[in-house]
C-alpha cells in the first residue's frame, strides 16, 4: 500500500506524476462522497477534477501535519462550497430525492435490502447537510475521528457529540419513514 | 451519560476508530436498557448494511485529469528549461579569459581601437611641422590606414540589429571615400531592404559623395521605380539627378509622361529638370 502523505510531499517537491497515482487511490471514493453529498454524477465528476486541479495548485501548502485524505477531503469541501456559492440557484440533492419508496416494492423479499438501502439513503438525506457530513466521512469515507475533527476543525469530544446528534435525528427520520410506508 | 459512551464507542468500533471492549458494567447497563439496544442495533444496521455499490467515474474524467496532469508537467519542463537558460545565459556567466581575448581579436572592437589609436598618432603628427617628404609619407599612409579600419567598422556597423548602430554604420561609411566597392554593395544592398526610412535616408545622402555610381546607378534606378516610400523615392530621384549620368537622367525624365511612378514623384522630377535649365 502507498503512503499517501510520502506520495503527496514527492509531488510537492516537482514530481508531479506521483499525482497520477493519489488520483487513482482517492477517485471513485471522491466520486461517490460528492454524488453521496447530493450531486449529479456529471457535476460530481467535475468536482473530482476540480478538487485534483487544486491539490495541484495548493501542493506547496501541505505540510503533513494532517493525512493526505483529510487534507483532500477538506479541498473538496471546500470546492463543492464555492460551486455552490457560485451557483446559489442550483439546487442540492437532486439524486438523493429520487429514491421512490413504493409498497410493490415491499411486498417481494428480494427487494428487502434494497429497500432498507433506500430508506437509509432517504433518511440521510432528510438530516441537515452539517450532520449528513461527519455520517458520509466516517461511514462512506472511512475517516477516523482524528482526520475528521482535523478536517472540520474542531477536537475530538465535539466531534463525538456531532456524530452521536447526527445519528439519533438519523434513526429518528428512518422510524418515521418505516412507519409511513408499513 | 452512560447512553452516550456505549453509543460512542459503538459508532468507533464501527468506524474502526475503537478496538476496545464494553466494560462489564456498561455491558450489564445495556442488558437492561431496550430503548438502547434499539439504537444500537440500527446504528449497526446502517453502518453493515450493504450501500449501494460504488459509481465508478467515466473515462472522462481520466482523460481530463491526464490531460491537465500532463498540461502541467509541460509547463514546469518549461519552467526549468527557462531557469537553466537564465542561469547558463552568458550575461550572467563570468567570462573566461580565453573569451575575453577572444573579444579583443573580433573586428568591431580591434577597429574602433585601432582607429582612436591612429586618430590619436595622425593629430600628434599633424600638429608637427611635416616639412620632409618622408614625413608626408607617413602622414598619406595612415590616411590610408584610417580609411580602411573606418571601413571595416562601417561594414561591421551596417551588419548590426539595431537601426541605431545601422545608423552609425553609415556614419561612418561616410568617412570614407567610399571607394571600396564592398562598402559601397553593401550600402546598396541595405539600402534596397532596411525597413527603417532613417537609415535608408542617410544612405541615400551618403551615396551622394560617389564620384561616379558605375554599374549601380542601373541598380540605384530600379530601386527608384519599384520603392513604394514617397520620401525615400524623391531622396532617390534628387541623387540621380544631382549626381547620376547623363544616360540616367535622361531615362528620368523620360519617366515624368508614364503612369508608372506617383504623381508626386513626376512633378518633382518636372520641377528638377526645369531648375536644371535655368
Amino acid at each position: 500500500m502507498f503512503d499517501e502523505k510520502e506520495l503527496m510531499f514527492q509531488v510537492k517537491a516537482g514530481q508531479l506524476d506521483k499525482l497520477a497515482t493519489l488520483f487513482e487511490n482517492n477517485k471513485v471514493q471522491l466520486l461517490n462522497y460528492f454524488i453521496r453529498k447530493g450531486n449529479n454524477r456529471a457535476l460530481s465528476e467535475d468536482l473530482v477534477q476540480e478538487t485534483f486541479m487544486r491539490v495541484l495548485a495548493y501542493r506547496t501548502s501541505f505540510s503533513g501535519s494532517s493525512t493526505f485524505k483529510s487534507w483532500m477531503y477538506g479541498i473538496a469541501r471546500n470546492t463543492v462550497a464555492e460551486h455552490y456559492r457560485k451557483n446559489k440557484n442550483q439546487a442540492l440533492n437532486c439524486d438523493m430525492d429520487d429514491e421512490e419508496l413504493t409498497n410493490e416494492q415491499t411486498l417481494g423479499e428480494e427487494f428487502e435490502t434494497e429497500q432498507q438501502t433506500a430508506f437509509f439513503n432517504k433518511s440521510l438525506a432528510s438530516i441537515s447537510p452539517e450532520d449528513r457530513e461527519i455520517i458520509i466521512l466516517s461511514r462512506f469515507q472511512q475517516l477516523n475521528y482524528q482526520e475528521i475533527s482535523s478536517l472540520l476543525d474542531c477536537n475530538l469530544n465535539t466531534l463525538k457529540s456531532r456524530m452521536r446528534n447526527a445519528v439519533s435525528k438519523l434513526q429518528m427520520n428512518y422510524q418515521k419513514l418505516v412507519g409511513e410506508i408499513s | 451519560m452512560k447512553n452516550q459512551k456505549i453509543i460512542d464507542w459503538k459508532i468507533a468500533s464501527l468506524a474502526n476508530n475503537d478496538s476496545s471492549e464494553l466494560s462489564e458494567e456498561m455491558q450489564s447497563y445495556l442488558k437492561g436498557n431496550k430503548q438502547l439496544q434499539e439504537e444500537l442495533l440500527f446504528i449497526e444496521h446502517f453502518w453493515t448494511n450493504d450501500a449501494e455499490p460504488l459509481v465508478m467515474p467515466t473515462d472522462k474524467l481520466d482523460a481530463n485529469f491526464y490531460q491537465m496532469l500532463s498540461k502541467a508537467q509541460s509547463a514546469q519542463q518549461q519552467t526549468d528549461q527557462q531557469k537553466n537558460d537564465y542561469r547558463s545565459s552568458p550575461q550572467d556567466q563570468p567570462s573566461s579569459l580565453i573569451d575575453i581575448v577572444k573579444n579583443w581579436f573580433t573586428p568591431t572592437p580591434i577597429a574602433q581601437f585601432a582607429t582612436l589609436t591612429l586618430v590619436f598618432v595622425l593629430g600628434f603628427n599633424l600638429n608637427q611641422t611635416p616639412n620632409d617628404e618622408r614625413n608626408s609619407e607617413v602622414y598619406s599612409g595612415l590616411q590610408q590606414d584610417i580609411s580602411s579600419l573606418t571601413t571595416v567598422l562601417a561594414m561591421s556597423m551596417l551588419q548590426k540589429d539595431s537601426a541605431s548602430e545601422r545608423l552609425s554604420g553609415v556614419a561612418y561609411s561616410r568617412q570614407t571615400d567610399l571607394s571600396n566597392p564592398l562598402l559601397v554593395e553593401q550600402l546598396i544592398a541595405l539600402l534596397a531592404r532596411d525597413k527603417s526610412t532613417s537609415v535608408r535616408l542617410a544612405i541615400i545622402n551618403s551615396l551622394g559623395q560617389l564620384t561616379s555610381f558605375g554599374s549601380s546607378e542601373q541598380q540605384l534606378f530600379t530601386l527608384l521605380i519599384e520603392e513604394e516610400n514617397l520620401l525615400v523615392q524623391i531622396e532617390l530621384c534628387r541623387l540621380l539627378l544631382n549626381y547620376g549620368s547623363v544616360d540616367i537622367k535622361k531615362l528620368l525624365t523620360e519617366q515624368v509622361n508614364q503612369q508608372q511612378l506617383k504623381p508626386e514623384v513626376r512633378e518633382f522630377i518636372k520641377a528638377q529638370s526645369m531648375a536644371s535649365y535655368i
